[in-house]
Order: structure tokens, then sequence, then C-alpha cells
């Protein structure tokens, strides 16, 4: 398993071999998009956090004067003029960036398998799904190419496939990462999250490229050093909103949570809550973000960059049309008006649950990777599996996807924080982690 | 709320998209949309009618402007670095005016 500290580069020759080692094994999964052999390199006078660590980088994200695809046809040959706030920050911490890695088309969907491209395959098991959106990022650091990867999380897009492929994925409170230079899918939803073996390399990771951005209006930092104890107990309190989680989980993800709920009472305090809107979350989610991705594809008339939007898959064009008919006269205030009414009413849900626990856990996902091509005609079912995911996006909360042994049964337990307590929430999934892995 | 989405409306609003959309798959559509916006109604339940948001529902921030001060615009090689049709700094685009002759 590939950390930091055993992965740095040392010579040319090290790097040479790391793109020969991808560009063999990699046709098996499709991870990488393209590999940025002629754009990086070697150096031994690196002296930044990051220094000589190769990453993956998802293919949503600007690198000056490389081509980034977005997953699509309407951009396969752009070439960024510019790199995004956290490609200056990752390369003056001196990362070297391998390439960029495979995506569900402008970032929708949660299989990659809406890729212009050919999906990713998941490293546990060629014929399942790697999830999505991020799915090469996460098969990137689980197929052993790169210790950390960067994806981004608009309804679940970094947990889910971490989720899939038995990596950790974190998404942190929307605005803790610049969002200047990534490309646009839903505004209020999108935010930068990271792939890893070891949470410790996360943190490494996040604290090189958080920070607030003049470039991004709604990033923010507001550090949150002690959590402040909820309870008067010492113990961390854990809540799981059984009310929501209890249907429609598979037998095997029932199960593993079963069994971790029982070892985590023998440290922590399990409480059970009731967050009394979430069950809208799914449908809030889906309103506000298809009319802000209506919103965020009008851009492409390929008249200054790429190909215009007839050039897009099935899902895009879908969501940009529907986008497009909840947002106009006579049907914005039954959809979007009060989808982002209800939204207020689940985020202050979250903030009274946060005066009574520590951490919100739930499953990841509530089925494990499902067959390639078994969902791709039936949207509704694919939307389903966001279920878990979404909730987080709405309120802005930080939240780590954990995974069970990596094997094709790898379960990811999703700990949810307050916003801008992504320390403390980092530092506690260390010990929530070597608890999992024992289930 | 009906959520009645019929083939007229989804030929107007992709066409207002931007987007020509194959006769078979309008069909298609349809009825993908028809589920959705099923899906959609769960929100009947709630009577939650909108205000006006003055700020930010997750960041709380409000009016987040930068100084009115000029600065440099975008270099034109950069601008035009994925145009392949330019001509005299200017973009090249498909006619949009016709008159009655042609």
């Amino acid at each position: 398993m590939k950390i930091i500290e055993n992965s740095k580069i040392n010579s040319d020759r090290e790097l040479n071999d790391l793109f020969q080692l991808i560009e063999k094994e990699d046709s098996q999964y499709h991870s990488f998009l393209s590999l940025h052999k002629n754009y990086t390199k070697f150096d031994e006078n690196r002296r930044g956090e990051l220094a000589n660590v190769p990453i993956a980088i998802k293919d949503n994200i600007c690198v000056k004067n490389t081509i980034v695809t977005a997953g699509s046809k309407v951009l396969e040959d752009y070439i960024s003029p510019y790199n995004a706030t956290i490609i200056e920050k990752l390369q003056k911490a001196g990362a070297i960036i391998v390439g960029k890695t495979n995506l569900d088309e402008f970032a929708m969907g949660s299989s990659t398998e809406n890729s212009a491209f050919g999906p990713t395959k998941n490293p546990l098991d060629r014929s399942l799904i790697s999830g999505g959106s991020s799915g090469g990022s996460a098969v990137a650091v689980s197929a052993n190419f790169v210790p950390v990867a960067i994806g981004t999380d608009t309804g679940g897009s970094v947990r889910h496939p971490a989720s899939m492929c038995g990596v950790i994925g974190f998404k942190p409170t929307y605005g803790e990462i610049s969002r200047y230079g990534i490309i646009a899918m839903g505004s209020s939803l999108d935010q930068v999250g990271i792939f890893g073996n070891e949470v410790g390399d996360i943190e490494r990771v996040f604290n090189v490229v958080r920070g607030s951005d003049s470039k991004d209006s709604t990033s923010q930092i507001k550090k949150i050093k002690k959590l402040a104890k909820t309870n008067s107990s010492e113990k961390i309190s854990i809540g799981i909103p059984y009310h929501f989680i209890q249907k429609g989980l598979s037998i095997e993800v029932k199960e593993k949570i079963g069994l971790l709920v029982q070892k985590l009472k023998e440290k922590y305090e399990i409480i059970d809550i009731t967050l009394p809107h979430i069950n809208y979350s799914l449908a809030v989610y889906y309103i506000i973000m298809l009319v802000e991705v209506a919103s965020n594809m009008a851009r492409y008339d390929g008249v200054r960059y790429g190909k215009n939007k007839n050039s897009l898959g099935d899902e895009v064009k879908r969501r940009i049309i529907l986008g497009t008919y909840i947002s106009s006269a006579g049907y914005a205030d039954k959809y979007y008006h009060r989808a982002q009414a209800v939204r207020k009413l689940i985020l202050e849900d979250f903030k009274k649950a946060y005066l009574r626990v520590d951490y919100i856990m739930m499953p990841t996902s509530p089925v494990l990777p499902w067959k390639i091509g078994e969902k791709i005609n039936d949207s509704m079912s694919m939307y389903l599996m966001d279920i878990f995911t979404v909730p987080v996006n709405l309120a802005g909360l930080p939240a780590i996807s954990l995974p069970t042994k990596r094997d094709p049964l790898s379960v990811g337990i999703q700990f949810i924080a307050n916003q801008f307590n992504d320390d403390n929430l980092l530092n506690d999934s260390k010990e929530f982690l070597e608890i999992i892995e024992t289930i | 709320m009906k959520n009645k989405i019929d083939l007229e409306t989804i030929k107007k609003i992709s066409r207002l998209s931007g987007l020509e959309i194959a006769e078979n798959d309008q069909e298609k559509y349809l009825k993908q949309f028809s589920e959705i916006l099923d899906y959609f109604s769960v929100l009947d339940k709630i009577d939650e009618k909108s205000s006006s948001f003055d700020n930010h529902i997750v960041t709380k921030l409000k009016d987040v402007t930068r100084k009115d001060e000029v600065s440099d615009s975008l270099l034109e090689k950069k601008v035009f670095l994925n145009h392949k049709n330019s001509q005299d700094k200017y973009f090249k685009v498909e006619r949009i005016l016709y008159n009655e002759d042609n």
C-alpha cells in the first residue's frame, strides 16, 4: 500500500519507472486519461512539504498548458491557460503531478461510466464499477500507482468511489479549499477532496491546499482547534440517524454497520439521533444541482473554446434540460425556491444535532459496488446511490469515508463533523480507522 | 403539484439550452424525466415557503466583492489559445443574422 513516506521519487530513473509501471498496468483499469511525462520531472532541490511526492489529479482541475477534458469530447483538445489555485499550491510544495484521472463527464455520475473516454474499472474486481465521479483518482490510489490523489465532491464524488475502491476519501468543509480552476458543476456544492491510504497523508495534502483565496469568493477559513465537548463525559459521542439509514441497506452493509457499532460502543458514546428533514435531501440536492448545472454548462457554446454542447453525452444533456425546465418561469417556485428553503431546514437539523454529538456516522453507500453496465440505463436507480452522501454537501459539512479491509466486500464508513471541524475529524479518524479495520 | 412534462416542452427547452436532441432520444428522455420529477414530489409533503435569502445559505457570506481597481486583463494569446478561427483578434462564429433574401 503506497503512503507518502514510501512513495517519494528519488531520481529520474524512479520517475521513469513509475510512468512505465502506470503505462503497463493501467490498461486493466483505465484510471488515467493522460500522463504528464513531458510536463514534470524529478528535481533533487525541491524542499516543500510534498517534495517529489507523486500525485494524481482528477481531470476537471486545470493545470496550465496541459489538456483538461472534464471527461468530455467538448474539451478533449482544450489546453488550460492557467493553473487552479490548488495546483499552484501543490507545485509550490514540490509535488509531482503524474497525470490526470478519469471521471464521469463534467463530474456527473456515480460510476465513472459516463466518461466520454470509457469507464474506469475497480481494482478490487474489474467487473465492478469504481464508483464516481472521481473514479480515476480513487483507482490511482487503490491500484497502488500513487499514495494520494485529488478529486472533487459535489454529492459524494470523492467519498463514494473511495468506498467502492477500499481507500480513504475526505471532503472538507465547503469553502476550505479554493474552487478557482476547478471546472464548475454545482457551485454551492462543489468541493475538492483528497484520496489516500493513510489519514496522516490526507492531512498533509489538505494542509498544503487549504486556505482562503481571493479568486474564490466562497472560500473562507475558520479553524476550530479543539472540539467543544458536547457532553459531560470525556468520551467522543457519535450520533447515528437510524431512522434514515435503516431502509435500503444491502445485507453486507447492514451487517458491517452492526458489527462496527458494537465495537464503537466499547470506546465511544453512541447516540440514536433524528434529523427530521433528511429524507428530503436527495430531492433537494438534485433540484439545486440540476439548476446550478444548467447555469454552469451554458458557457460551452463552442465559441471561445471547445466544442458546443451537442458533443455532450446523454447524462449531461439530460441534466441541462431538466435544470433549465425546473428553473424556468412557472416552475422555479415549485422546485428551486422550495428546495432552497428545505436546504436551510436540513442545515439547521445538523446544527442542532451537533449540540448533542461530536460526529455523525452513516454508511457511505447503501450497497457494495455494482457490475459495470448494471445501472447505466436507469438514472433514478443511480441517483439513489448518493442518498447518504448528498446531505453533507447540502449543509457544507466536512466528511470522510473510511474503508473496512480492502477487498471486494469493502464497505466505506462515513463520519461527518460540524462545519470547520475538519482538523478534529481528521485527527479522530485515525482512531476510528483502527477500529473499522478490525471488523 | 402535477409533474407533467410533455414532448413539446422537452423540444422547447432543448432549443433554449442550445441542445439538439434526436427524435427517438426525446421519447427516452420523456420517460426518464417523468420518473425524476415524480421523485421530486416528495417535497409536496413539506409546507416550507421560500423566503428571499440575502446571504449564502451554507457560508452565510454576503456581498463578497473585490476592490474597484483596474488590473491587467488576460493576455491575447491566452484568450485565443483554444479558438482556431480567430481573425484580426476577433472570435469568428457562425452566421446568426439573415436578411429576407437569404
